[in-house]
């Protein structure tokens, strides 16, 4: 009896011991579980004032280690670059938002997508409440756009500070308001779109799938993103 | 938390009063169940409730916990003693959507799956007093307290992210429960027990949890 019920507590510790171990996410954890997306915004803007908006006519691919500047090199976003765009312009044309096609400065609101890989995605919390995005500013080339080159973006919420060791493949939706501070060379950016995850190489029909139900999420979180 | 305290404190004084009654009417003072000079040794299989604000951050039941105890006797049935142990909370949250307001001009909105994780080791300083009913019963009661510390290392992974705060904290677990003799050299015990741990939540919210112990104890003197 005593026995018996020492080898039970014995087992028992040992069950434990061993699941222990399968507590984690890890490689068996369906890629898609690990998507994220997140969405920032300015709290202090009505998006209802804005009615148009011009979208930057590629994706580019930024290579952190060059200072944020696009690479040329670019098959992924070159084979989902439509997909990303249209995406983007039906989700803002079902809020009430209307393409301006001839230039920047003649719409509202600029809209300039890229993507990244990163192996330091940044990361704050104050815990258990957390947030992530990329410190901003790290873009480069897109003040071209608007005819004010060399103009940097500016985040309302900062650059935030860092926490992983993993790379990923991150796609990045910017929009900012077209009216630039000329005083400050900045770029105003109102909201932010992170798909974290998105773009790891997995089979391109996956790929296109997670860029599509992470570009429609980020827009479904932001109910605030309406134009009247 | 403070009242649960309370009440396994009231549910441990309430042992003692009845045994002083007992020993006030009996002149042969109380059944002895371990003698002074005992030494014991003790495993234990855990399983803990989440409560209070811990409960915010996981609400799953952990089957995952063990105890060490050492248990020195210093008078008949009074023991002094060490415990430590570990158990692991977790919890798995399917894709959610959390807001999260950064400043007054800024604010975010996260959607993610998200795994918690809290890790529980307290090292403790315990006491415990046992009685019998009867010198022939082979069920015997105990209560006692376990004051010391507690490591909690708590961790949110968001896919493959992470945040992870961990630190040591002053804890305290009142504990009863019923000692079973074998006749031989193990004695069976199953107990409840609170543990607390001051600022063991977030780093500076109360931690809580009710833990259910089955194991045994040895002697090895």
């Amino acid at each position: 009896m005593v026995k018996l019920f020492i080898k039970s507590i014995a087992i028992l510790l040992l069950g434990t011991a061993l699941y222990s171990c399968n507590l984690y996410p890890d490689d068996g954890t369906r890629v898609d579980d690990l998507d994220v997306v997140i969405t920032l915004y300015d709290r202090t803007v009505d998006f209802g004032d804005y009615k148009t908006y011009y979208i930057i006519d590629s994706v580019a691919q930024i290579n952190p280690d060059l200072g944020g500047q696009p690479i040329a090199d670019n098959p992924l976003n070159e084979k989902n670059q439509e997909l990303i765009l249209d995406l983007i312009r039906v989700n803002l044309e079902s809020r009430g938002f209307e393409e301006e096609e001839r230039n920047a400065r003649a719409a509202d609101l600029v809209v300039n997508a890229g993507s990244i890989t990163v192996s330091n995605i940044n990361i704050s919390s104050t815990y258990p409440n957390y947030y992530y995005g990329y410190a901003g500013g790290g873009w480069g080339y897109p003040g071209d756009y608007w005819g004010y080159p060399g103009y940097g973006y500016y985040y309302p919420w900062g650059p935030v500070y860092s926490v992983t060791e993993y790379e990923v493949g991150t796609l990045m939706i910017d929009i900012a308001d077209s009216n630039v501070d000329t005083t400050l060379n900045r770029i105003p950016i109102l909201w932010s779109g992170i798909l974290r995850g998105v773009t790891n190489l997995t089979s391109d029909a996956d790929v296109r799938n997670r860029i599509q139900i992470g570009i429609n999420q980020a827009f479904e979180q932001s109910p605030y993103f309406q134009s009247n | 938390m403070i009242k649960k305290i309370f009440f396994f404190g009231s549910l441990i004084a309430a042992l003692f009063t009845s045994i002083s009654d007992i020993n006030a009417q009996d002149k042969e003072g109380p059944a002895e169940v371990y003698a002074s000079g005992d030494h014991m040794f003790g495993i234990t299989y855990n399983m803990s409730i989440p409560d209070g604000k811990f409960r915010d951050f996981i609400e799953k039941t952990s089957f995952r916990g063990f105890s060490l105890d050492y248990e020195s006797f210093i008078m008949d049935n009074l023991s002094l003693g060490l415990n430590a142990g570990y158990a692991v909370y977790d919890e798995v949250k399917d894709k959610q959507t959390v807001d999260v307001n950064l400043s007054s001009t800024a604010g975010a909105t996260i959607h993610a799956k998200v795994w918690k994780y809290t890790h529980v080791v307290p090292i403790e300083l315990k006491s415990r007093y046992y009685y019998s009913p009867d010198p022939n019963s082979w069920v015997h009661l105990f209560g006692g307290v376990g004051v010391g510390t507690s490591y909690v290392n708590q961790e949110l992974w968001v896919g493959l992210q992470e945040i992870r705060q961990d630190y040591w904290r002053f804890s305290i677990s009142p504990e009863a429960g019923f000692d079973i003799s074998t006749n031989g050299s193990y004695n069976i015990q199953i107990s409840t027990m609170y543990q607390y741990i001051l600022n063991g939540q977030n780093s500076d919210e109360d931690f809580g949890a009710y833990t259910i112990r089955i194991g045994f104890r040895k002697w090895i003197n």
